[in-house]
């Protein structure tokens, strides 16, 4: 599903990534590990199209995408969730949830987002404005996306579980299983061991941008 | 599915508009404070007025379109929503048209609220048959001026000296609009020779033609880093 090859982006002199090589297939959880600064998130942002390579060669759901363009079939079959929450304060979680699903083309049913909002432990903030959100309570809106974002077929979570309490962990242990027993590809960034731990079926480590033996 | 996500976004960015009335309220003020401290500065008589009334016209909707610019990427900033819009599956040129369009219409509303106090306080008067030419004048200006703010706005939104630079890199670039569009809004005040207008039109729509062709262009190519 997603394949690179050699795959480095160098910010002025700096290495971030350097000819990282690797596999993430579908129905896996491959989990990204290592220390602040080792690459991670420019993995993360190289996949997802934020960032282009330096060098190197990426496919993500079988389209080139190291150069040019992606096409909408990568953009819409590649789910995104960045270390922020992608989210407007000034919109509820409910209008959050509704903008980011018909921006995928999927425009959501009543019952179908009160179901991913009853599912994530925020159907009675719904209508509350998200500033008035906590971190955790964001970062569930985030987690929202994972159920309504169903055309996606590969998954970039980057530190899925920030902000979260052991109810919450054990939320996105339950979520991304359950996207893996459906045949996603999951690449998860995390420092948190439990979480990989009880999640990652393959487990990558990264220093000083470079893939550890 | 272009066109649905560029209406999702501009409705986005209305409706949070309507709830918090950031945009509006700080360009509005921002250009009546502009236009009386001109009209102070100058004491303004009605041939005076009839020279420098178009510039301070053009200076105020600049400086108060670069305040709206602001504004409009600073929610994008927040929590990472400009790189969730795109990712989105419409890409980056929906995310440019539908900004594009939101701050032509935020600067709009705001002349529409501003001008018949920008007019009363300088004391310039626009006759009956110079209103579609003035008309003219700002809907091209408007847009030349969105097509490129919008370009680099979304370039520079997470630059550190954001507020420095946008000025900086915009107003060279939408210099001949406005220069065009000080000259048009004078003669839709019955100043400047005959034929001139047709002229300044010209120029002025030539340069969003070009703005057209290129700032959508290069706003889908620089926004992945």
């Amino acid at each position: 599903m997603i394949e690179a090859l050699e795959l480095s982006r160098r910010f002025g002199r700096q290495w971030a990534l350097r000819r990282f090589s690797g596999r993430f297939e579908a129905g896996t959880v491959s989990a990204v590990v290592g220390h602040n600064g080792a690459g991670k998130s420019t993995l993360v942002g190289l996949i997802a199209g934020l960032l282009r390579p330096t060098e190197g060669a990426l496919s993500v759901l079988g389209h080139d995408c190291a150069t040019g363009p992606r096409p909408p079939a990568v953009r819409s079959g590649l789910g995104v969730m960045l270390h922020q929450p992608y989210v407007y304060p000034d919109l509820s979680g409910a209008e959050n949830l509704e903008l980011v699903s018909a921006l995928y083309g999927q425009p959501l049913t009543s019952k179908a987002r009160h179901s991913a909002l009853h599912r994530v432990g925020l159907d009675k903030a719904a209508r509350r404005a998200a500033r008035t959100y906590s971190r955790g309570m964001l970062q569930r809106l985030s987690l929202a996306r994972l159920l309504v974002q169903t055309d996606a077929r590969a998954w970039l979570l980057d530190e899925p579980a920030t902000g979260l309490d052991s109810e919450g962990h054990q939320l996105v242990v339950e979520l991304v299983s359950e996207l893996r027993d459906s045949g996603r590809a999951v690449v998860m960034v995390s420092h948190q061991a439990a979480l990989v731990e009880a999640l990652a079926d393959v487990s990558l480590t990264l220093e000083r941008g470079r893939l550890a033996s | 599915m272009t066109a649905k996500t560029i209406w999702l976004i501009l409705r986005k960015d209305v409706l949070i508009e309507l709830r918090t009335r950031e945009v509006l309220t700080s360009m509005a003020l921002f250009a009546v404070l502009i236009v009386v401290v001109f009209a102070f500065a100058f004491s303004l008589d009605e041939t005076r007025a009839k020279l420098v009334g178009p510039g301070i016209i053009w200076v105020t909707i600049l400086f108060a379109g670069t305040l709206g610019l602001y504004r409009l990427f600073d929610r994008e900033r927040d929590h990472a929503a400009m790189s969730g819009l795109l990712l989105a599956p419409a890409g980056p040129l929906a995310v440019y048209i539908a900004k594009v369009l939101g701050l032509v219409i935020f600067i709009t509303v705001t002349e529409i609220i501003v001008l018949p106090l920008m007019l009363a306080f300088i004391g310039v008067p626009l006759p009956l048959e110079g209103i579609p030419l003035f008309a003219l004048a700002l809907l091209l200006g408007v847009l030349g001026f969105s097509l490129v703010a919008v370009l680099f706005g979304g370039m520079l939104a997470s630059t550190r000296l954001r507020e420095v630079l946008i000025p900086i890199v915009v107003y060279p670039v939408v210099v001949p609009v406005i220069i065009g569009g000080v000259k048009l809004t004078g003669a839709a005040m019955g100043d400047g020779l005959p034929g001139e207008a047709d002229n300044w039109l010209r120029l002025m729509a030539g340069f969003d033609i070009i703005y057209l062709a290129l700032c959508p262009w290069v706003f889908t190519r620089v926004m992945v880093e």
